[in-house]
């Protein structure tokens, strides 16, 4: 048997869980975005499609500039963050 | 014998115009290439952006763990996979030039060297889960 406290405790866990996407959602969604016209470029290799050296050269482009932000170091640890 | 000059003689002025005595053909050795450096390319980019993704959340709180309630980056995982994101930008770059450079040798080598760097990444991706 379930008691009501014990329901109250899994609704708070889930509140807890859906707060915590909520809060990082638009960076989890940016990575999904972006990553799409990857996806589907793969895709279209697995069908068939053959690639040209205009869209290597293209791709390689956009996947310097992102390395590029990537690799912006981090702010300084101030000690609370030190994980 | 005036239909073999007539013909030696189309032969000539075609060789004179410029024209090729040879079939067209498709590279496909090339072909082959072009795709496997595009798909180690986009797989790439698939890694860089799941990195980006990761590098965007809050940085975890000393002493805290990564969790459902606590979704976070650890500093030390963004670290060791800025290393492994940089060894793996120039294996792929390295891969593309030498396609570029040589489009008719095998790039079977450089590609797996490309894989293996881009299964680093993963790995330390990975890592940042626990």
């Amino acid at each position: 048997m379930v008691t009501a406290a014990e329901i109250q405790a899994g609704v708070a866990i889930a509140e807890a869980i859906v707060s915590a996407i909520v809060k990082v959602a638009p960076a989890i969604q940016d990575g999904v975005v972006s990553s799409l016209p990857y996806v589907q470029a793969i895709a279209g290799l697995m069908q068939g499609t053959n690639a040209t050296q205009e869209q290597i050269d293209a791709t390689l482009a956009q996947i310097n500039a992102a390395t590029d932000e990537f690799l912006k170091t981090l702010p300084p640890d101030d000690g609370t963050t030190a994980t | 014998m005036r239909k073999l000059l007539a013909v030696a003689a189309m032969a000539c002025g075609l060789a004179l115009a410029g024209c090729q005595t040879t079939l067209p053909s498709l590279d496909i050795s090339n072909a082959v290439a072009l795709n496997t450096i595009y798909g180690i390319e986009n797989a790439y980019g698939i890694a860089v952006n799941a990195a980006n993704a990761y590098k965007a959340l809050p940085l975890c709180r000393t002493g805290t763990r990564p969790g459902a309630t606590n979704i976070c980056a650890k500093r030390s995982v963004i670290v060791n996979l800025q290393g492994a994101m940089s060894r793996a930008r120039l294996a792929v770059n390295n891969a593309v030039a030498f396609q570029k450079t040589y489009p008719t040798l095998d790039v079977t080598n450089i590609v797996a060297a490309a894989q293996a760097a881009l299964s680093d990444v993963q790995a330390v991706l990975a890592s940042g889960a626990n």
